[in-house]
C-alpha cells in the first residue's frame, strides 16, 4: 500500500508529466510532438527515473518494458510524420500520393541499407532490434555469473593479435595458451554475432518492402488508415512477416545455431579454466560436484525401487497374512464342532450311564 | 482510393493522448498490489522429490467416475490450467463433471539435472496415474496432456496403453518437421550436447527469450504498447500483469531430459518415426489404440497446427477426434471463446467414453 507521501509524490510526478504533454502540444501545429524526438525520450526517461520507485516491483519491470517500447513508438512516429503530412496535403482522391508513398519508403530503405546513419540512429535501431535485445537477454542467461570473464576478454580484443601470435613460454605456458584459445573462442563468437546482426538488420529494408505493398494492398481493398496505431500495427506485421520469412530459411538456422555453438564454447573453455585453477587449489570442482549429483540420482532411484518393492512385499504378506488367518479360522471353527460333538457325545454317555444305574438300582 | 484518413491535427492528438495514458498508467499499475494467480480449490494427494500431484475440489454434485489427469509441460507453470476467475481450463473441467488432477512439476535445480525422459514418463508420470488409480480402485484413467506435456502422454500411453482409458492432447507437437515450426528451424543446428554439458540445466530465462524470439516485435514491442489503450481499466491492467507473470515464470529445464527430448524430439524427429527411446523401449505410436480426442490451435505460432494434425496417420485407434480452436497457443486456455468452447467438449467427448 502506497504511503500518503508516495501518493503525494506520484501525483507531482504526474502533473510534471502533464505539463510536459501540453507543453508538445503547445509547438504541435508544425510539428508532430512539439520538440525533437530525444528531448521526448530524455523526458520520459527522468520522468520514469522519479517515479519509479513508488512502483511495486512486478509492475516496475513492465512499466519500463513499457516505456522503452514507447521510445521506439515514437521514433516510429516521427518517421512516419513526414509521409503523413505530405500525403494529407494532397487532394484525397488523387493517385499520386501512391507517389508519395513509394519515395517515401525508399528514402527510408536508404537511410536503413546505410546501417541506420545519421542523428536518430537510436531510434530505428530500438524499434528494429528487438531479435538483437532478445539475443542479449539469452547472452545474460547464459553468462550471469561471469560478467567479468567475458569483460576482462572484450578488453583483451584490443591487443588480440599481439598477445595470440606470443608463444607459451616459461611456467605459465598453460595459461597463456589457455588464454589464447579463449581469446580465439570469444573472435569467433563475435564474428557470428556480426554476422547476426547484419542480418537482423536486413529485416528493416524488408520490412519496408512488406509495408509499403500492405499499405496499397489496403487502398485496394478499401480500407482506410485513420490512425498513426494502424500505421504501427502495419508496420508491426510486415516486420514479423519478414522475419518468420528469414527463420524458416536454412541459412538463418545455421546461422543461428553456430551464434548459440559459438557463444557455448566461449562459457565451455571459461569453465575449463576455472576448473583447473580449482583444482590447482584443492577447491572441490563442477566435476566433482557433478559426479556428487549423478550418485544421488543413482541412490534415489535406488530408494525408490526399493520403495516399489517393498510396497509390493508387504502386499504379499498382507495376503498370505489374510489367507493364512482364514485357514486357522476355519481350522478353529472345525475344532469347535469337533469339541461340541464331543461334548454332546460325552453327555449322551453320561445320561445313558445315569439311565443304566438307575434301572439297575430298581 | 488513398487509404490515408489522417491529419496532422489527429496525430498531434494521438500522440498527446499515448502520454496522457501513460502517465494514468503509472497510477494505475501502482495500485495494484499483488497478483495472485490459480483460482481452483486444491489438495496435495502425492509428491516426490519436486513434483506435486493436485487434486481439485469438486464443483458439481455428480462427476464422472474415472478421473483426468493433466500432464502440463515442463515448460512454464501450469496455473496457466487455472489463472484465474473464469479463466480457468480446470474450473471449465470441473464444471463440466469431471474429476480433475493435475500434475506440478516444480522448479528443477542442480540436484536434477541427471534426470532423463525415463525418469519422468516411466517414473513421475506412472506413479501418479498408479496412485490415482489405487485411491479410486480403478485400473485405468483418462489423461489429458498439454503442449510438451501432450508428447509426454502419447509416449506415456505408447509403453503402458493398459492404464489409459481416453487421450486427450491439447496444442500438442508430434510432428517437429513440420515447414513452418519456427522453433524447429531455431534449434536444427544448435549442439545440444555442448549446450547441456556446459549448462548443466536449460537456463528457464534462456527458454524464455527463445519463446519471445519467434515473433519478437509483436511480443516485445506491440503488446506493450497495446498496454498502454487498457492502462485506465484496473481490471485489464490486473489481467495483464498475470498473464506476463505467468509468461517470465520459467523454471529451469532438467539438463538430462532437456537433452534427449531436443536431439529425439526436434532434431531428429523421432516421434513419428517411431524412434523415440525411453529407458531401452521404442516409443511405437502406432501401438495406440484408445480413443482420442486432439485440440490444436489455429494461429499456434510454437505448435504449428500441421505439427499436432500428424497425429491422425500416426495411430491405430479407429476412434480418433480432431478439433481446431480459433485462437492461439495460450488463447486456447485462458481467452473467453475458449472457456466456453473447451471443457464442455472435453466433458461430453468423456462422458459419450465413460464405460464405468
Amino acid at each position: 500500500m502506497n504511503t500518503p507521501w508516495d501518493t503525494d509524490w506520484l501525483e507531482a510526478q504526474k502533473k510534471y508529466m502533464e505539463a510536459l504533454t501540453s507543453f508538445g502540444s503547445v509547438d504541435s501545429s508544425n510539428k508532430t510532438t512539439g520538440m525533437p524526438d530525444s528531448e521526448w525520450q530524455k523526458a520520459l526517461d527522468y520522468w520514469w527515473q522519479t517515479s519509479s520507485s513508488a512502483m511495486p516491483e512486478d509492475a516496475q519491470a513492465i512499466f519500463s518494458n513499457l516505456l522503452q517500447h514507447s521510445k521506439s513508438w515514437y521514433s516510429i512516429t516521427e518517421q512516419f510524420d513526414d509521409l503523413l503530412q505530405a500525403i494529407s496535403s494532397r487532394d484525397n482522391t488523387s493517385s499520386d500520393w501512391r507517389a508519395t508513398l513509394e519515395e517515401h519508403i525508399k528514402k527510408m530503405k536508404m537511410h536503413v541499407e546505410s546501417g541506420f546513419a545519421g542523428a536518430d540512429k537510436g531510434f530505428w535501431q530500438n524499434a528494429s532490434h528487438s531479435p538483437v535485445d532478445n539475443w542479449q537477454k539469452m547472452f545474460n542467461s547464459i553468462f550471469s555469473n561471469q560478467d567479468t570473464t567475458s569483460a576482462q576478454y572484450a578488453e583483451l580484443q584490443a591487443n588480440i593479435e599481439k598477445f595470440s601470435s606470443l608463444s607459451g613460454l616459461g611456467p605459465n605456458k598453460q595459461i597463456q595458451e589457455q588464454m589464447q584459445q579463449g581469446l580465439h573462442l570469444w573472435q569467433d563468437y563475435q564474428k557470428h554475432y556480426q554476422a547476426y546482426r547484419e542480418t537482423i538488420d536486413n529485416i528493416a529494408s524488408n520490412s519496408l518492402d512488406k509495408l509499403q505493398e500492405k499499405i496499397i494492398a489496403s487502398a485496394k481493398q478499401e480500407k482506410s488508415i485513420s490512425s498513426l496505431r494502424d500505421l504501427y500495427d502495419l508496420w508491426v506485421d510486415s516486420h514479423e512477416e519478414a522475419y518468420s520469412d528469414l527463420v524458416l530459411t536454412e541459412d538463418y538456422s545455421r546461422l543461428y545455431g553456430q551464434l548459440i555453438n559459438s557463444l557455448l564454447a566461449f562459457k565451455a573453455h571459461n569453465q575449463q579454466f576455472l576448473s583447473d585453477a580449482s583444482k590447482a587449489l584443492n577447491i572441490p570442482t563442477a566435476d566433482t560436484q557433478d559426479t556428487l549429483q549423478q550418485e544421488l540420482v543413482d541412490i534415489k532411484q535406488q530408494q525408490k525401487q526399493d520403495k516399489e518393492r517393498i510396497k509390493i512385499l508387504e502386499e504379499k504378506i498382507n495376503q498370505l497374512d489374510n489367507k493364512s488367518s482364514s485357514k486357522i479360522d476355519s481350522l478353529s471353527v472345525n475344532k469347535k464342532k469337533v469339541s461340541k460333538k464331543k461334548v454332546q457325545k460325552k453327555k449322551r454317555v453320561a445320561r445313558k450311564t445315569t439311565s443304566r444305574s438307575e434301572n439297575i438300582k430298581k | 482510393m488513398n487509404p490515408f484518413n489522417i491529419n496532422p491535427d489527429q496525430i498531434s492528438s494521438e500522440i498527446n493522448n499515448f502520454n496522457s495514458k501513460i502517465t494514468q498508467g503509472l497510477n494505475t499499475l501502482s495500485n495494484l498490489g499483488d497478483i495472485e494467480v490459480g483460482v481452483s480449490e486444491k489438495e496435495c494427494v502425492y509428491e516426490e522429490d519436486k513434483l506435486r500431484l493436485y487434486h481439485y475440489k469438486a464443483r458439481t454434485g455428480k462427476q464422472n467416475p474415472v478421473p483426468v489427469l493433466i500432464v502440463y509441460a515442463l515448460v512454464n507453470r501450469p496455473y496457466m490450467a487455472d489463472l484465474q476467475e473464469g479463466r480457468s481450463l480446470i474450473q471449465g473441467l470441473l464444471d463440466a463433471g469431471l474429476d480433475v488432477y493435475l500434475i506440478d512439476w516444480g522448479y528443477p535445480d542442480d540436484a536434477d539435472k541427471h534426470l532423463m525422459l525415463k525418469d519422468y514418463i516411466n517414473g513421475y508420470i506412472d506413479r501418479c496415474v498408479n496412485t490415482i488409480c489405487e485411491k479410486h480402485k480403478l485400473n485405468k484413467i483418462n489423461l489429458l496432456g498439454i503442449c510438451q506435456g501432450g508428447s509426454f502422454s502419447l509416449c506415456y500411453t505408447a509403453l503402458h496403453q493398459e492404464k489409459v482409458s481416453n487421450l486427450i492432447c491439447t496444442v500438442t507437437p508430434v510432428d517437429f518437421h513440420t515447414k513452418n515450426d519456427l522453433l524447429s528451424n531455431l534449434v536444427r543446428h544448435i549442439d545440444i550436447d555442448l549446450c547441456i554439458d556446459t549448462l548443466g540445466n536449460m537456463p528457464g530465462e534462456f527458454l524464455n527469450s527463445a519463446f519471445l524470439s519467434l515473433k519478437p516485435y509483436r511480443l516485445m514491442g506491440q503488446k506493450y504498447i497495446d498496454l498502454v489503450d487498457i492502462l485506465d481499466d484496473e481490471e485489464k491492467a490486473r489481467n495483464f500483469m498475470r498473464m506476463e507473470k505467468w509468461i517470465f515464470d520459467s523454471p529451469d529445464q532438467a539438463g538430462e531430459a532437456y537433452r534427449q527430448f531436443i536431439k529425439q524430439f526436434y532434431q531428429e524427429n523421432a516421434l513419428v518415426k517411431g524412434k523415440v527411446d525411453i529407458d531401452g523401449s521404442l516409443v511405437d505410436l502406432q501401438e495406440i489404440n484408445i480413443p482420442i480426442l486432439n485440440i490444436y490451435a489455429r494461429d499456434d505460432h510454437l505448435v504449428p497446427p500441421d505439427s499436432s494434425k500428424a497425429l491422425a496417420g500416426c495411430i491405430s485407434s479407429e476412434d480418433y477426434t480432431e478439433m481446431e480452436f480459433p485462437g492461439g497457443h495460450i488463447g486456447i486456455y485462458v481467452s473467453a471463446r475458449a472457456q466456453a468452447l473447451l471443457p464442455p467438449t472435453i466433458g461430453k467427448w468423456i462422458s459419450e467414453r465413460s464405460s464405468v
